[in-house]
């Protein structure tokens, strides 16, 4: 109705400065939900990319006999269990159509020996390299050293093993063959201060007696692409070095892993042999030996360290209904597996991510609500102030159902002007907040912009979902308001005269 | 068949701990096309009687018929449509509003039945204005208007969509004699060319010269018919 429209508008130009104030809510609502719905999204988009895409990919299949999903970040380095009939699990895996890449993981803990001092600690990951940068290719940014491929043994070092390892026993680790790139040293510190080392001695952490001591060269020191505070945690070594020292071996001394690997772990012997003996420059460690001297039958049914297979899948393709699938083939099969999503197998840290997006959710339903109740008093009182004009709007003829249309235009025009305006102006800041670059300070802040940088996202489903919120607002807003004006009879009008 | 019938209709009003009886039993009728003056002293009942009529206010008891409709029974919806349809109303305050210009408000009724054109609606409002004498302040809103002016605002309204009743409130009594005469002058030249049945209520013995039929009221009650 034309008179509706003309009625509210000449009311909203009357009462300007109530109508600004209304107005003015109404922006400031819109634009700090559009920030705040970017921001989730932003951390959504980023959690996905950096976890999904970099480190744990979107499903992880673990054995059935590992009670606890938590596996990345096990409680006091508790060890995570083998995969048995890990072939068999592969080609389950690798023959789901959805699945795009699989990369069977060795997570362990190792005792790090080291020579004038205490030994430490260090988590791992054993894999075949070559698979796991086909798998995460832009999951670990190379700092000093080449990155291993194929059958090189050795090890990518973390910058926070790294850094954990000068901390704890002023041992600086650089690549083999490679100098003290004195840059790359925490501040304030000197090349000659520090004690060169290009070499772990590692001792298997495991619950069985058959662990070795084994020498992993130092191949490169790698950065993880995000979270590196909270991922660097994880070295990366060969898998053959790390079934050695974790001492999975069968009969024939030798690890029973696949024919391949099998291969692989032959020529590894030589390699470790050149590397203890022909290797002058580095003294042989009085507890470490070779891999050939004490090897021992390994007391389990499981033959290979690999505890994970990080699962990357098609993003056309649901993690869901991925993970039903795969679990169906394995109960079909009979395999001792299972497939757990991303966010189960982060554990805690995964729960700081939900519960770092549930804030940032409550504060955008904070400001929603707030919105609603200072729109709805606003309203009222415009609503009480005009007992006699809309008493003799009803005197002259006018209908409840006028009465309501009147207040939900006035306050309909004010939503789509300012609200819009709130919307765009939101639009606009998320794209000003995103070139900024903002970097995160810390760990927890990381995990709060779902990256290392502060990149808020807004889609065509964010703004939808902001248009949404201004309607809710608007219309939850006026029920009161109207159901004041609809009381207000005639009689008001002419009693207050 | 009278157009409108009131049998036995009381109203008392609450006010605090006491009820005050505004009208004490009133039973009258009004024929269709009849001009009539309703006449009493101050307090008397003369705005609650026209209120009920008008569908403003309802009675506490009794019954009032208008156009053979029991409105006493009626839900809100019915109410207004009468208003809207059948009856045209002069306050005594004028109750214009203020937002909207002379023309504006002449429309305005004719706008929320939403039955003629845009063209059609202008074009009534704009003879009514003139009707009233008030076309040069078409576009003026109520605040630039005086008393009188603003008085002939609310008879254009009130009469702008042909109702069958015209109902007015003390129409003169914020208005100079001079004024008031001019305006009284207008209904009562409505009620003959258009038939228009018009009820006004009075408490000057002046405007009484212009009415065809007076009804006296006193404490609530009809004392002369
Ligand atoms: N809304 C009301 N609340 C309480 N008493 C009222 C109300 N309206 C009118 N009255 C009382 O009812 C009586 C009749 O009033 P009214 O119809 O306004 O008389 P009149 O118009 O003849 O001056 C008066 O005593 C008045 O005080
Ligand atoms: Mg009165």
């Amino acid at each position: 109705m034309n008179i509706v429209f003309r009625i509210a508008w000449k009311n909203l130009m009357r009462h300007r400065g109530k109508s600004l104030v209304i107005g003015s809510i109404l922006f400031t609502g819109a634009l700090i939900m559009t920030v705040g719905n970017a921001v989730i999204s932003g951390l959504d988009a980023g959690l996905a990319q950096n976890f999904r895409q970099r480190m744990t990919g979107d499903i992880v299949v673990v054995s059935t006999q590992q009670l606890k999903d938590n596996v990345f970040f096990t409680p006091m380095g508790e060890p995570v269990e083998s995969i048995d009939q890990l072939a068999d699990v592969l080609k389950v895996v690798t023959a789901n159509p959805a699945v795009r890449h699989a990369l069977p993981v060795a997570k362990g803990v190792v005792t790090v020996l080291n020579e004038d001092s205490e030994p430490s600690f260090q988590m791992l990951f054993g894999v075949d390299f070559d698979n796991y940068f086909r798998t995460f290719p832009d999951g670990l940014q190379l700092v000093e050293g080449t990155l291993p491929s194929g059958n090189t043994l050795g090890l990518i070092l973390s910058t926070q093993s790294r850094e954990e390892l000068f901390k704890f026993a002023n041992l600086w680790a650089v690549p083999v063959g490679e100098g003290i790139v004195t840059r790359n040293l925490p501040a304030g510190v000197t090349p000659d201060s520090v004690i060169r080392k290009d070499q772990m001695v590692y001792m298997g952490f495991s619950d069985r007696n058959t662990s070795l001591d084994i020498i992993a060269p130092v191949r490169a020191i790698g950065k993880y692409a995000a979270f590196n505070g909270l991922w660097g945690f994880f070295s990366l070594i060969d898998i053959q070095s790390y079934n050695q020292c974790m001492g999975y071996f069968d009969d024939q001394e030798a690890p029973i892993i696949a024919e391949k690997d099998q291969k692989l772990l032959n020529h590894s012997e030589q390699n470790l042999d050149e590397m203890l003996f022909g290797n002058a420059e580095t003294t042989p460690i009085s507890q470490s030996t070779t891999a050939t001297s004490t090897a021992t039958v390994a007391t389990t049914s499981s033959t290979s360290g690999y505890n994970l297979i990080l699962v990357r899948i098609d993003p056309k393709q649901t993690i869901p209904d991925t993970i039903l699938q795969l679990n169906q083939s394995f109960k079909k099969q009979n395999l001792p597996a299972k497939a757990i999503t991303w966010k189960a197998a982060l554990g805690q840290v995964a729960q700081m991510a939900s519960l770092m997006r549930a804030i940032l959710f409550g504060f955008v339903m904070i400001v929603f609500i707030v919105a609603i109740i200072v729109i709805t008093n606003t309203l009222s009182l415009a609503a009480m102030e005009r007992i006699t004009e809309i008493g003799m709007m009803r005197a002259i003829g006018a209908h409840r159902r006028f009465i309501s249309w009147l207040f939900i235009t006035e306050t309909g025009v004010l939503s789509i002007v300012f609200g819009l305006a709130g919307i765009g102006v939101g639009t606009l800041l998320v794209m000003f907040l995103r070139l900024l670059h903002i970097q995160a300070a810390n760990n927890l802040v990381e995990l709060f912009y779902g990256g290392t940088t502060f990149k808020p996202l807004l889609s065509i489903t964010d703004i939808g979902l902001g248009i949404l919120q201004l309607v809710v607002v608007t219309v939850v807003s006026v029920i009161y308001p109207i159901l004041i004006a609809r009381k207000i009879s005639p009689m008001d009008a002419i009693s207050r005269e | 068949m009278p157009i409108i019938q009131l049998s036995n209709v009381t109203k008392d009003y609450a006010l605090g701990e006491t009820l005050v009886s505004a009208l004490r039993g009133v039973d009258f009728s009004v024929e269709k096309g009849e001009f009539l003056s309703i006449i009493g002293p101050s307090g008397s009942g003369k705005t609650t009687l026209l209120n009920i009529i008008g569908c403003i206010d309802t009675a506490t008891t009794g019954s009032v018929m208008i156009s053979d409709q029991e409105i006493t029974k009626m839900n809100d919806e019915g109410r207004t449509d009468l208003r809207l349809y059948k009856i045209g109303f002069i306050f005594q305050t004028f109750n214009l509003i203020a937002v909207l210009n002379v023309l504006e408000n002449i429309e305005f009724p004719l706008l929320l039945m939403d039955k003629l054109s845009k063209e059609e609606i202008r074009k009534r409002a704009q003879e009514h204005a003139d009707a009233v004498g008030l076309t040069q302040y078409t576009h003026h809103r109520p605040s630039e208007l005086s008393g009188g002016q603003r008085q002939r605002v609310a008879i254009a309204r009130a009469l702008v969509t042909n109702p069958d009743i015209v109902l007015a409130d003390e129409p003169t009594a914020n208005l100079d004699s001079k004024t008031g005469a001019t305006i009284l002058q207008l209904m009562q030249h409505l009620n003959e060319t258009q038939k228009t049945t018009f009820i006004f209520s009075t408490h000057d013995p002046e405007v009484l010269q212009y009415a065809r039929r007076i009804v006296k009221i006193k404490d609530g009650r009809i004392v002369e018919s």
